[in-house]
This record gives C-alpha cells, sequence and structure tokens, in this order.
C-alpha cells in the first residue's frame, strides 16, 4: 500500500479510532496519541496491509491494545459498580432535571459501566458495528457481546427511567 | 412506524437482540419531533448517542503530520520513529544517574577500607585468640575420643578369646569320636 493509497483507506478512520481510544482512556489527548501510533504502526506494515480482510478492523484492535497496555502502565483507577450505584442514587430528586444535564449524565453513566461493556456498547450504538465485527474486535463471541450489551443498555435505562419519574411528575 | 411497534422494538433494543436496521429505526424515531410523552424518557439516550457520534479528532493538522512523517521515512521497514523523544531522555538521564550512584558508591567502599587498615592489626590480635580458643575447644574433643577408642579396643580382646573358644568345640568333636564314631561317620557319608 503505498502512501496515497494508505491517505484514502486509513486516515478516514482518525475519527472512529479516536472516539474509541477516547472511550477507552477518557482522555482526548492521549486518545490523539494514541491514534498517532495506531496509525504509524500500520504504515510500518503497509506492505501487509492488503492481506487483512478488514483493514478498519485491524486499526480498531491495534487501538483497543494500545490503549489496554496504557492503562495498565498507568494503573486507571477502575470504576466499579459502588460508583455507579452512588452516581444513581446522587440524581437530583425533586428539582427538574434539566435535558442536556440529562445526557450528561448518560455519558457518565457509560463511563462508569465495567471497561467491557463501555467498550460493547461504544462499538455497537456509537459506531454501529455488526456482532460479527464486534466479535473480532474484542475477541469475544457474540452471544456474550449480545449478553453484554443488553446488560449495559439495561443499566442505562435504570438511570433514564429513573429520572423520568419526575418528568412525569412535571407533566 | 406506530408507537407499540416502536416499544416492542424498544424492549428488543434492551435486551439486546435489534439488527442495526431497526435501532436506525429508533435512533431516527426518537431523534424526530414525535416521540409520545411516555417514550420520552428514552429520547436522551439516542441524543447521548448522537452527540458521541459527533466527537473527532481535535488536531487539524494531524494528517498533514504524519503524511510528513511516512514521506521522509526511509523507504524501509524502519522501527516506529520515536514517538515519545521524552521517555528516551529519561532514560538517558536515569543511566547518568545510576553510573553516578555506583561511582560514589565504589568511593565510599574504598574510603572505608582505607580508614579500616590501621584497624587490622588490632583485628588480627583478636582473630588469634579466638584461633587458641577453637583450637583448644577441639584438643579437648579429640583427647575425649581417644580415650573412648582405648575402651572400645578391650572389644578386641573379646573377640580374640571367643576364637580360642572355638578350639573347645573341636575338642568335643573328637570326644564324640571317641565314644560314639558310628554317629560321626553316618553324618559324614550323609554330608559326601
Amino acid at each position: 500500500m503505498n502512501l496515497q493509497e494508505f491517505q484514502i483507506k486509513v486516515y478516514p478512520l482518525k475519527n472512529k479510532l479516536f472516539r474509541f481510544a477516547k472511550r477507552m482512556l477518557d482522555q482526548s489527548e492521549e486518545a490523539e496519541d494514541i491514534v498517532q501510533e495506531v496509525f504509524i504502526k500500520l504504515w510500518n506494515r503497509r506492505d501487509k496491509l492488503d492481506e487483512y480482510r478488514s483493514v478498519e478492523a485491524l486499526a480498531m484492535i491495534t487501538t483497543k491494545n494500545l490503549c489496554l497496555d496504557k492503562i495498565k502502565a498507568k494503573r486507571y483507577p477502575v470504576e466499579n459498580m459502588e460508583n455507579h450505584r452512588q452516581f444513581l442514587e446522587n440524581m437530583p430528586d425533586e428539582t427538574k432535571v434539566d435535558r442536556s444535564d440529562l445526557i450528561h449524565g448518560i455519558h457518565q453513566a457509560i463511563k462508569l459501566l465495567p471497561e467491557q461493556q463501555q467498550v460493547i456498547i461504544h462499538l455497537r450504538d456509537i459506531e454501529g458495528y455488526e456482532f460479527e465485527e464486534i466479535a473480532e474486535i474484542v475477541d469475544m463471541n457474540e452471544n456474550a457481546i449480545r449478553v453484554a450489551l443488553s446488560r449495559a443498555r439495561k443499566r442505562i435505562r435504570e438511570l433514564l427511567t429513573k429520572t423520568s419519574l419526575y418528568e412525569y411528575q412535571r407533566n | 412506524m406506530n408507537t407499540s411497534e416502536i416499544e416492542a422494538l424498544l424492549e428488543k433494543f434492551y435486551e439486546g437482540d435489534t439488527s442495526l436496521g431497526e435501532e436506525m429505526i429508533l435512533r431516527d424515531y426518537f431523534l424526530g419531533p414525535d416521540v409520545p410523552v411516555h417514550l420520552k424518557p428514552h429520547q436522551p439516550l439516542f441524543e447521548c448517542y448522537r452527540d458521541e457520534q459527533l466527537q473527532e479528532l481535535g488536531d487539524r493538522d494531524f494528517e498533514h503530520k504524519l503524511t510528513t512523517l511516512f514521506a521522509t521515512e526511509p523507504a524501509a521497514m524502519t522501527p516506529v520513529v520515536q514517538l515519545h523523544p521524552a521517555r528516551h531522555r529519561m532514560m538517558f538521564i536515569t543511566g547518568i544517574a545510576a553510573s553516578i550512584v555506583i561511582l560514589v558508591g565504589l568511593f565510599f567502599t574504598f574510603q572505608n577500607e582505607m580508614f579500616k587498615g590501621s584497624l587490622t592489626q588490632q583485628g588480627n590480635a583478636e582473630t588469634e585468640i579466638a584461633y587458641a580458643d577453637a583450637s583448644a575447644a577441639l584438643m579437648l574433643v579429640s583427647g575425649n575420643l581417644n580415650h573412648g577408642l582405648k575402651q572400645a579396643e578391650r572389644l578386641q580382646m573379646v573377640d580374640r578369646a571367643m576364637k580360642n573358644m572355638q578350639l573347645f568345640n573341636k575338642f568335643y568333636q573328637a570326644q564324640t569320636l571317641i565314644i560314639n564314631p558310628d554317629e560321626i561317620s553316618n553324618k559324614s557319608i550323609k554330608t559326601k
């Protein structure tokens, strides 16, 4: 693959890779560094890129692995279920919930999911990957992915229905 | 699509069973203007997804930087260009720091030895005393050991006496030969 092809086929992935890295690292600057590193790695393998069924999947896997390395090296604090519960309980009760607050709340709720569920919900609901593609990226079987996805979505629904009670009261 | 169909689809969505196409339908529905009140609570989720989808890598110069990097790089598969010069500089500095620590350590070790020079004679006297004590103790042990061995030699005398006793045995055989010659000859025939 020459530079021109590389620019056409690989460069357009940058935002997708960036969002994925940001999802995992929760840090924009580091996510950008990761994307750059991924591109350099792919460039160094440019002679073999055509052998891959999907360069995009390869790029996503490389991004995931580099992020995991970074997480391990840095020992990012692991958010746990307790945080999630506390977060739900701390949602404002009788005061009116602003729409943008609510959207922000969902962003936060996704961040508080277990890492694996975060990655899966991101790949499916934000990037719109097929289960087959997600299976390749996260190296899990499709059934396990469906289960994890359902758990993640339901946990967010918990938050939505809890806050929605007040909307009912208001209406 | 009517409300009850959307409700069913939404339930399927939370179970993780919707296809990408069905999820698109839900997305368009919830981002549209006609969401009934009882389904409104689910709207922010799809709005949140849309927000995230719009996120982009901030560095406008990103592609340009990479292209320059790739173009200047030799054609061969060279290892990754140092992306983090800071890390390498750290290693360099750590190396220097480590060598200084080793040099300082060596200096102090030798310095100590030089000071110890005057103390060694005193030390020799102490070791001689210790040596004398130790050899005295060992002599005592070996003396007692020899004493014990002398006692053991007496056992050998018993052994010698036992050999003499065997002569009595021969005497007894000769005696029986005289008293009852048949028995002995029978025995000797049998053994043959």
